[in-house]
């Protein structure tokens, strides 16, 4: 423990917080999949943080945010913890050291991140009002519901930054939930599905797919969601 | 280091990153070995990691590096590669360390369908044990036949319920 830095880091009065699945320090947290499975994302590296990225089109929402907050997300151990910059963000905010010294920046980063529930399936009721602000209603597959729907009985939604048509087929239903897997591979990282509009983003992945659920409906629990300065 | 250090002259070349290799490393600097790290420009990619000191100096970094030297190549040009080739080459009682070891944050119980983030990796440090033992056992090998091992000690740290 104390090569680690443990021994160290208490040695300058530092409280390390139980932070749970999230990775100290850097981009990581854990997922429940549809089926009940989880899968953990980890970018640890600059490079895996920004394939992450690139992987679930947040490139530009990150450059947003990392304006919006005066802070270089893409630093390695940076001014803010990245995992909890986009995910955890009221304890983000709070554990991280540098924003202790700028209250005004912690009052804005509260501000522009939201308050989202932390870690727990997103209620239906918060599935259904983030339905109604976006436009993915209009996303519908042949035969499925309406996404909002299928969002609603579920208790997931997903949504991407980028409005793409594209998507549309991806969307079904299968189980209440509200996306299918497409173009999933062995290994791969792959956004599933997902609409948004002016401001929402987020975005569903899936990592590591086994091989026989390549291709099959699959939807990650509603993953990191950030509110732009300019609510919808 | 003391010369009566059991592993004096015993100089290690180190390329690594993260917990495993570093550690193995630190392991066998502790016991006197000189321990060279091969360094990116800047800094590898947990030359930040934190804990970090108000002064963003990596407390992680620092813990696991202990008892090392240090230089720094370009590695991925030709003239950085000549220069790291020389320094593992150069004469001496020399072994290689290296290592494309992962993070290792992940574990999970066996009937809850939860998985659960260890903020001791404890895969990474068996690991650098297992890797400083090896060597060892390697030096050996060659001290008593006069050919040297390849010793494979790979981190597999990812571990899906």
């Amino acid at each position: 423990m104390g090569h680690l830095g443990f021994i160290a880091e208490a040695q300058l009065g530092r409280q390390r917080e139980r932070a749970g699945n999230y990775l100290y320090g850097a981009f990581g947290r854990d997922f429940v999949c549809a089926d009940g499975d989880r899968v953990m994302i980890v970018g640890l590296t600059q490079n895996q943080w920004r394939a992450l990225c690139d992987a679930m089109h947040l490139g530009e929402a990150m450059s947003h945010l990392s304006a919006e907050l005066g802070l270089n997300l893409d630093e390695e151990g940076g001014a803010l913890s990245r995992a909890p910059a986009h995910c955890r963000p009221d304890r983000a905010v709070d554990r991280c050291t540098p924003l202790h010294r700028h209250p005004e920046r912690v009052r804005q980063a509260r501000r522009v991140l939201g308050s989202l529930p932390d870690r727990q399936p997103p209620g239906a009721s918060r599935s259904r009002l983030l339905a109604s602000q976006s436009d993915v209603q209009r996303t519908r597959a042949a035969g499925s519901r309406p996404v909002s729907d299928a969002a609603h009985s579920a208790g997931f939604f997903s949504a991407c930054s980028r409005a793409c048509g594209a998507c549309a087929d991806a969307w079904t239903a299968h189980r209440g939930s509200a996306a299918r897997c497409v173009g999933a591979e062995r290994g791969g990282i792959r956004t599933i599905a997902g609409q948004g509009h002016r401001g929402w983003f987020g975005a569903s992945l899936n990592v590591r797919l086994p091989g026989e659920l390549a291709n099959q409906r699959h939807l990650a629990e509603v993953p990191p969601f950030i509110r732009s300065s300019k609510p919808p | 280091m003391s010369n009566d250090s059991i592993l004096a002259g015993l100089r290690i070349v180190e390329a690594s990153a993260f917990v495993a290799a570093p550690l193995g490393g630190m392991t066998l600097a502790q016991l006197g070995a000189e321990v060279i790290r091969i360094d990116a420009l800047g800094g590898g990619p947990d030359y930040r990691r934190w804990p970090v000191t108000d002064d963003n100096v990596s407390l992680f970094w620092c813990g696991l590096n202990k008892s090392k030297r240090s230089v720094a190549i370009d590695i991925a040009s030709p003239e950085g590669r000549e220069l790291a080739m020389a320094l593992i080459c150069a004469p001496g009682d020399d072994a290689g360390m290296q290592s494309a070891c992962r993070s290792a944050f992940l574990t999970g119980s066996g009937d809850a369908n939860e998985a659960v983030n260890h903020v001791l990796p404890a895969w990474d440090l068996v690991t650098g044990q297992m890797a400083a033992t090896g060597l060892l056992a390697a030096e050996r090998h060659r001290r008593l036949n006069g050919v040297g091992q390849h010793v494979s000690s790979r981190s597999r740290t990812w571990r899906w319920r």
